[in-house]
């Protein structure tokens, strides 16, 4: 067997199991009579309690935060967490950003290309310095969704099917909606770290840690161990937000 | 408008979500709910999905069923309903069959949940490595390292499958 011939497989071996015309037309009725959701409802249809503890902590998280201009609320729509900025980003100013990470000195760490993309964020976001020996970067990744937001990732591996990764998350002040979590079969704990505040979960051997700012965020992941992802956030620089 | 929208992607997409759904809880009356399921929320959200999502109708589908699934394997363990009888039995119905291929899809049934997802995703929807990541919300060195992980499984079972 060749893994090229799995779709062929799968759809050979399967071929008795179709979708009939009449089933599909059964669908498309069933379907009309539901109401439609509108763009940014949340259901609380599928609200579980581990999902319902996310909600007290982030805002909790708002609260704790204090001076920093934290503004969005969190609803729940089939098991994943939603946040909903609002108001106006803080853009860094020139002596904060004298103050802050050199992009240059980025590439060292995460490479040539994410450290330039860094630099064109045009808002100074927090970042790890500090990655665990024998680890490389791997990859990164940019995108914009629209007007809506930008996403800055590197990924980190040391060859095995060790990987930590970081993104950062900046929502344009147009954004209304904008992180979805994937929060079940997940352990919750606040982390306090050099002064602020991640939320971190557990889901077997993936390890998260989220930081949350004004429309921007920070998510460390891997599957690694608890101690080193600390390691990872203690040694967060935050140009912007000291 | 909506309606031509959403019945296209009723026929487009119904039977592959159908099949991957199977393979993935295996069992055919689960499988069956999941798709159904898998379209009624699509329809909810489609207006959210016009406004919002930057990925492919495509990938939005299989996000929404592979959800839907993970809750469906959820609930399924906890009502300790045993799934293999009814794989096999499916999947060895037709004896015209070749082994090789019935084997195949029994060994990818098999995989431990996120594993089988980048399979199914790559091989039978025959989505990129950035598809899968956006639709399983992970980053593309994730998917390319379960994808390793996945073909080293399969080669090593398909090895000893070999007569």
């Amino acid at each position: 067997m060749k893994l090229d011939n799995i779709g062929k497989s799968i759809d050979s071996v399967l071929s008795g199991m179709d979708v009939s015309d009449e089933k599909i037309e059964n669908i498309c009725d069933q379907a009309r009579q539901q109401p439609k959701q509108q763009p940014g409802y949340a259901s609380k249809r599928r609200t579980v309690l581990p999902v319902m503890v996310v909600v007290l902590l982030f805002s909790l998280l708002a609260a704790a935060l204090g001076s920093s201009p934290v503004n969005h609320t969190v609803s729940v729509a089939d098991g994943h967490l939603e946040v909903f900025f609002e108001g106006t980003g803080v853009e860094p100013s020139e002596q904060e950003k004298q103050d802050g990470i050199e992009p240059g000195g980025l590439a060292g760490l995460y490479g040539e290309s994410f450290a330039k993309q860094y630099a064109d964020f045009g808002t100074y976001m927090p970042l790890p310095l500090w990655i665990p020996d024998g680890f490389y970067i791997d990859s990164m990744d940019y995108s914009e969704s629209g007007d809506s937001f930008k996403v800055l990732q590197g990924c980190f591996t040391d060859g095995t099917d060790k990987t930590i990764s970081v993104r950062i998350k900046r929502y344009s002040e147009n954004a209304d909606s904008s992180i979805i979590h994937f929060m079940d079969e997940s352990t919750l704990e606040t982390w306090h770290i050099n002064g602020f505040e991640f939320a971190y979960y557990q889901n077997y051997e993936d390890h998260d840690l989220l930081w949350l700012g004004d429309r921007c965020e920070l998510k460390i992941h891997g599957n690694i161990d608890r101690d080193t992802m600390r390691k990872i956030a203690e040694s967060v620089a935050w140009p912007e937000f000291k | 408008m909506s309606d031509d929208r959403f019945r296209k992607w009723v026929t487009e997409y119904a039977t592959s979500i159908l099949r991957t759904c199977f393979v993935y809880l295996g069992d055919a009356a689960l499988a069956e709910d999941a798709m159904q399921e898998t379209f009624f929320r699509a329809w909810r959200q489609m207006d959210s999905f016009r406004g919002e999502r930057a990925q492919s109708e495509k990938s939005w589908l299989m996000r929404i069923a592979i959800n839907i699934c993970h809750d469906y394997q959820r609930s399924k363990w906890n009502r300790n309903v045993d799934t293999g009888r009814s794989l096999d039995e499916l999947s060895m119905g037709d004896s015209s069959e070749p082994m090789e291929n019935r084997l195949a899809v029994l060994d990818i049934a098999a995989l431990p949940e996120k594993l089988k997802q980048v399979i199914l995703l790559y091989y039978y929807h025959d989505m990129t490595v950035r598809e899968i990541a956006k639709t399983l919300g992970v980053s593309p060195s994730i998917v390319s390292v379960r994808l390793k992980k996945a073909r080293g499984i399969l080669e090593r079972m398909w090895k000893e499958d070999a007569p």
